[in-house]
């Protein structure tokens, strides 16, 4: 049985995939699952065994899809490698619906193309071995043509002072090259991470220093200053919200997805979803969740991860409240037997109305233990997400795919964009790691998120390009003509990196 | 005060379950004691048993198989397990089939007290107030947790 998912309203859109799935596949065996986004009857374990998940991008819906899509990829209820496709309208709304890679979106479609391509490609990249792509693509370079590629990461919270950002990109030298969304002025370039901190679920925490200017650095005044931050923070105060501690769950998929999804959406506190006690980094930093809600299932439950677990906890400086639900056990024999004082138990399930009630407990406390005030987005606010550019070699190009060289690690599945401004987007299907330090990495892209134009003109450039004599030279000029390039401030970047450096 | 509730005590060594009856005998309705698990789990088939204070590593079924076979029954007497914690992995154990309280052997000061709550939860009806009971006790924390 193929496990399809569907989450969103946009029913005519999903009913055109259903039957397009059945008219090209029809010997296959599909299961079409819809997901309503205010359903809590169902529990997130129910929806198993999904390697497929279409989502339909919906402006007025962005918050609860961001969360929802974030649920169900964090707890792993969805295979890890499983594919979540995000249908938008028209290409002018994928720069809004672009921040869903960050909550685990890998590929997007413009419902004016293909319908049947679509159907093919994600077929391919979710139910077969090989997928859609070459398997030999061990390139001998034929365009040679250095160009700047984006991936992307999300701000989990600032202050005055620092960026603490989550992305899987692992950065070169301790510098991430990163465009912020706050305001225009706000510093473009490349950030000194400060410190790596915790990593849950593949993605890394990293934790940057705001590049400020000094005030007597009157030729640079167009950088940032602490006061343009401040002002800005004061002037969108009704989007920005002081932080509260974090909310972890763990073993938690027999909440529903609604349930889940309204930490962050309904009680605006960042949430950190874990499918097991496995896949925890035991550090300091766990501290920083002040409430931890866990099941402790019957079956496949390994019991030296559960008394780790406590056993660290018990170590810590801040001792986070731990929350066992499903659990009939006392709170006295649980303390006792984990010799951790910090545990409630409760014999049901995370449901809405007690979710309500001790969400306006936890949300009330105001912590005070921080020297900065840190803010955050929320979920799903295009102010969160990040560009963060590397440079590629890109050694050929099809109609379909993308092969380049690179020095960073990026994980299969992982969404790129080619221009950090423009809406041409990858997906990498597969990588060759080359063992040496000195040797880049290959990889394959597959090209998605084209409107039904983007997507001739490629054609096009593609035919062109094979008929060219410099083929380097026809690349840059056509692909910028392509994307319609606009103007990136890249002598701007180079001015900033100079007199940046740290 | 009136005796109240049936206590069943298992243990495979008889000088415990001697230990444990003498200290409660005078302020339970009814004991039963059980030499195994499997002795145990007879009298479920006739009798409304309101606590259970049990051993954990028990010949021919163990505290924990015992435990698993109750609840299949839908029973959700409390269970308390008063044993040497030379038996943690089967408390691990346990504990997800939900645990009264602990004992560690041979501490008979809290013994008494700890059986007398096992009874009158056996006999009350805990489940209307579990979840006010869970919000008292999450908002007391939190305030522990504020005053830090």
């Amino acid at each position: 049985m193929k496990n399809i998912l569907f989450i969103g309203n946009d029913n005519q859109f999903f009913k055109k995939v259903q039957s397009s799935f059945l008219s090209v596949m029809p010997d296959d065996n599909f299961n079409f699952i819809n997901i309503d986004l205010n359903s809590t009857s169902n529990a997130a374990k129910e929806y198993t065994n999904i390697s497929l998940v279409f989502v339909s991008y919906d402006e007025e819906y962005n918050s609860r899809l961001s969360t929802i899509v974030m649920c169900l990829k964090q707890s792993l209820i969805i295979a890890n490698d499983s594919c979540i496709i995000v249908s938008v309208e028209s290409s002018s709304d994928l720069k809004k619906a672009e921040q869903l890679i960050n909550y685990g979106a890998n590929y997007f479609f413009v419902i004016d193309n293909n319908l049947l391509q679509l159907v093919r490609e994600s077929y391919s990249l979710a139910f077969t071995d090989n997928g859609p792509y070459p398997q030999n693509f061990d390139f001998q370079s034929s365009v040679n043509a250095k160009a700047m590629m984006y991936g992307v990461g999300k701000v989990c919270n600032f202050s005055l002072v620092d960026l603490n950002i989550q992305t899987h990109f692992i950065p070169d030298n301790n510098q991430l090259f990163a465009r912020f969304n706050f305001f225009n002025e706000f510093p473009y370039g490349s950030f000194k991470i400060d410190k790596s901190k915790v990593e849950f679920n593949n993605f890394k925490t990293y934790s940057l220093k705001i590049p400020y200017i000094s005030p007597n650095d009157i030729e640079n005044n167009s950088f940032t200053q602490k006061e343009s931050v401040s002002t800005w923070i004061e002037s969108n105060k009704e989007t920005i919200k002081e932080i509260t501690h974090p909310v972890l769950l763990i073993n938690l998929d027999c909440c529903s997805l609604k349930v889940m999804s309204d930490i962050p959406y309904n009680y605006g506190v960042p949430l950190t979803i874990l499918k097991s006690f496995k896949s925890i980094e035991f550090n300091e930093e766990i501290g920083e969740f002040q409430l931890i809600l866990l099941s402790l299932p019957k079956e496949d439950q390994n019991n030296d991860e559960v008394e780790n677990f406590f056993s660290h906890l018990v170590k810590l400086k801040r001792q986070p409240l731990v929350v066992i639900l499903n659990n009939n056990s006392t709170n006295e024999a649980l303390r006792k037997l984990f010799k951790y004082s910090q545990i409630i138990s409760y014999s049901k399930t995370l449901d809405s109305v007690l979710l309500d009630k001790f969400m306006n407990i936890f949300s009330q406390k105001k912590i005070n233990d921080s020297k900065e005030k840190h803010y955050y987005f929320k979920p799903g606010d295009i102010k969160e997400h990040i560009s963060i550019g590397f440079s590629v070699d890109i050694l050929a190009i099809t109609e379909h795919f993308i092969i380049f060289n690179a020095q960073q690690i990026i994980p299969v599945n992982t969404c790129l964009m080619i221009g950090d401004k423009f809406h041409i987007y990858i997906m990498i299907t597969s990588v060759k790691v080359q063992k040496s330090n000195n040797l880049l990495n290959q990889y394959c892209g597959l090209f998605n998120g084209m409107d039904l134009n983007k997507r001739n003109g490629l054609g096009q450039f593609i035919l062109d390009l094979g008929s060219s004599k410099n083929k380097k030279r026809f690349f840059m000029q056509g692909l910028d003509k392509l994307l319609d390039k606009e103007d990136i401030p890249e002598a701007n970047i180079l001015e900033f990196k100079n007199k940046h450096k740290r | 005060m009136a005796r109240k509730g049936t206590l069943l005590i298992i243990d495979d060594e008889k000088s415990v379950l001697d230990s444990i009856k003498s200290i409660i005998e005078d302020d339970v309705a009814k004991i039963l004691i059980a030499l195994n698990g499997r002795e145990g789990l007879e009298y479920f088939d006739n009798e409304e048993i309101d606590c259970v204070v049990c051993d954990v590593n028990m010949p021919e079924l163990n505290g924990v198989e015992l435990i698993k076979k109750i609840r299949a029954m839908n029973n959700e007497v409390p269970f308390i397990f008063y044993t040497g914690f030379a038996s943690r992995d089967l408390m691990l154990e346990v504990v997800k089939y939900g645990a009264f309280d602990f004992l560690e052997k041979p501490d008979t000061e809290h013994l008494k007290e700890v059986i007398l709550k096992g009874i009158k939860a056996g006999t009350s009806q805990e489940d209307e107030s579990n979840e006010s009971d869970f919000i008292s006790e999450f908002k007391k924390l939190m305030m522990d947790l504020s005053s830090d």
